[in-house]
């Protein structure tokens, strides 16, 4: 629906443009301290402009370990990218597959099984975090990459949306497969991922997200600064007890954080535009 | 080319629909028989567990000489073309056909081999390397067959392949379909709801109804002696007019102000007459006589429908336009009919009566 109205259109453009302000000013304002020296920053007054001494800020960071935790952020940058990852990859596999199971197969209690999986929508990590520290301590996964990714790698929401992209797919795909001689696992990765790869795209970015920004459970499971990640770094870099918090180094930590889910974001973007010019569903 | 043979062939749902109920059928090698019923009638179901998609509850199926009920369907020789098609969308027209045979791991030569002789046979080989959403209903219809007939497969399965085709075409695939199944000698079984369209394809027609077999036999066979009413309603078109034959108390069989004569058994027992509405003709001194209710101009001929007295369903005569002009009827007019066929007579079961019957005036009744 499109209407032809200027006024509209300009009020419609402000709002826009406010949201934008919002939104991106605290991102300028962390990008442009993050190019200051610590002086510059101690008057309070935030800086609105870039200062002289990025490149010495970042090089700092990314070279030296970071007082109070140890290690470098290029190790935190490594860490969260291992975790993010194995979140993503892991929750995409997990809810593949039960996504599968549930639409193209006739067992038992199926329609149980899938509310069971949507009920888990109402337990974040968050909820159940003191049973699942126990239980992953018993494993002895504390301060594991496995222990900070396999708690949080079971997904309703990706299980769920998988359900409605593969339900969409029509019942003779499957049953002309069958024919050919196609076995489940075949028509798996010969028709369902080849087809689904434009929500399976989607799924990744919100999941790569969704495992870079974790803070409450890496800060439980992973407790030496070898497992920390960059989002919990931010917290130790603003944390300190004699003196002013090094505020370039915690704002250039933020920009080095906030880039590679956006760098996700515009990698799966092109991709998206592609499936969705070369869809033939 | 092998044989299909079902012997008391059964499916019934969990929740105990009996979508087909002991069936028994032989398809002959090299036969197109085509299944042809109203909605509902478990002519899909039927194909469906002769594809091996649908579990069978009981009886046998044989394929070729070999009980398939527990072959997974990849095994059992037979290649299906769906209703829309199926066709794989995320590969090209060459991938489509060439699927089955990568599966089986043939050697890529003889692939290229089956596809391009599947291809040049249905004329789709200008357009091996496009995808099916390039394709046009027609051509996808083609696809649909070429990926059925690569796999070289003993029986052919078609579930109303044509009902997604505008009606020029339709009759054009069917064609085609008819040539290619001569050509290639195959047996096929063909699922429909189109009676124009089995008519016209079938060596055998079944005509199924709430999972049981009507009656099998030649299109024309069907169409001169069908053996119910039921048959007698879905073959042909427009249908079979069917009036009810009433009982009077001197023992006459009266319909429509007319008297059943002839023999006994049939008139005794007879409770539905059917007429074929291309066996009437207009005649000034015809048995039947009604009023026109509606005419529908077919082109060569007209569909006059008129309403008989002490009938309330409309009888359907097919006349020839000229014919009707020259007599002057109109709507709302009256007109007489003479029959000029068979009469098909049937019990109070539906079931067909063997007669020597005709129909006289009542009035003659009176003059005599």
């Amino acid at each position: 629906m499109r209407y032809d109205r200027p006024l509209l259109d300009r009020l419609t453009h402000l709002l826009l443009i406010l949201g934008v302000i919002v939104f991106g000013l605290p991102l300028w304002l962390a990008l442009t301290a993050s190019t200051h020296s610590a002086g510059a920053l101690q008057s309070g007054i935030a800086p609105l402009w870039f200062g002289g001494e990025g490149l010495a800020n970042y090089w700092q960071l990314l070279s030296q370990p970071i007082a109070g935790l140890g290690v470098s952020a290029l190790r935190l940058l490594a860490n969260s990218l291992v975790m993010a990852l194995g979140i993503a990859i892991g929750k995409i596999a997990i809810s593949l597959l039960a996504a599968y199971a549930i639409v193209f197969f006739r067992f038992p209690c199926r329609t149980l099984c899938f509310w069971l999986i949507f009920v888990t929508l109402m337990l974040p990590v968050e909820v159940r975090i003191v049973p699942t520290y126990g239980v992953v301590a018993r494993f002895g996964l504390i301060d594991t990459y496995a222990g900070m990714i396999l708690p949080l790698i079971a997904s309703a929401t990706a299980t769920f949306l998988l359900r409605q992209s593969f339900m969409s797919l029509p019942q003779e795909l499957f049953e002309a497969a069958r024919l050919d001689g196609a076995g489940p696992l075949r028509f798996l990765k010969d028709f369902v991922l080849p087809l689904s790869k434009t929500n399976l795209a989607a799924l990744f970015v919100i999941m790569f997200i969704y495992g870079w920004n974790q803070y409450l459970w890496p800060l439980l499971a992973a407790n030496s600064p070898e497992h920390a990640t960059a989002v919990i770094s931010l917290k130790n870099l603003v944390q300190s007890t004699d003196t002013l918090p090094p505020w370039q180094l915690a704002t250039a930590m933020a920009v080095m954080t906030v880039l590679p889910p956006v760098a996700v974001i515009i990698a799966m973007q092109r991709f998206f535009v592609r499936g969705l010019t070369d869809t033939e569903k | 080319m092998a044989t299909l043979t079902c012997r008391q062939l059964s499916k019934t749902y969990p929740g105990g629909h009996r979508a087909v109920e002991a069936l028994d059928l032989t398809l002959e090698a090299g036969e197109l028989m085509v299944v042809v019923g109203p909605s509902g009638c478990g002519k899909s179901t039927l194909l469906r567990m002769v594809a091996g998609l649908e579990a069978i509850s009981g009886g046998q199926l044989i394929i070729g000489g070999t009980v398939a009920n527990a072959l997974e369907p990849a095994q059992r020789g037979v290649a299906m073309v769906f209703q829309n098609y199926a066709l794989y969308p995320h590969m090209s027209v060459f991938d489509n056909m060439a699927y089955a045979l990568k599966l089986q791991r043939r050697p890529r030569a003889e692939i290229e081999r089956r596809v391009h002789e599947a291809a040049t046979l249905l004329g789709i080989d200008a357009l091996l390397e496009r995808r099916p959403r390039q394709l046009s209903g027609g051509q996808r219809q083609r696809v649909a067959m070429g990926r059925a007939i690569v796999r070289e497969p003993a029986l052919f399965l078609f579930d109303e392949p044509l009902s997604n085709l505008d009606a020029a075409l339709r009759v054009q695939m069917r064609q085609e379909i008819r040539r290619l199944q001569q050509r290639l000698g195959a047996s096929m079984l063909y699922v429909t709801h189109d009676q124009v369209e089995a008519m016209t394809l079938a060596d055998r027609l079944v005509v199924m109804r709430e999972g049981r077999i009507e009656q099998i036999g030649t299109p024309m066979s069907l169409f001169e002696a069908p053996a119910s009413c039921f048959v007698a309603r879905f073959i042909g078109s427009p249908a079979m007019n069917l009036i009810p034959v009433k009982r009077a108390r001197d023992g006459a069989h009266l319909c429509a102000g007319l008297q059943l004569s002839g023999d006994p058994e049939a008139t005794t027992r007879a409770a539905t007459l059917g007429l074929r509405p291309e066996h009437l003709r207009l005649d000034p001194q015809g048995e039947l006589a009604g009023k026109v209710e509606m005419i529908e101009p077919l082109g060569v001929d007209a569909l006059v429908h008129c309403r008989l007295p002490e009938h309330h369903e409309p009888l359907t005569a097919r006349l020839p336009v000229t014919a009707l002009a020259a007599s002057g009827i109109r709507q709302q007019g009256a007109i007489r009919l003479a029959v000029d066929g068979p009469l098909h007579l049937f019990d109070d079961q539906d079931r067909r009566l063997e007669h020597a019957a005709r129909l006289t005036p009542l009035s003659s009744l009176f003059a005599v």
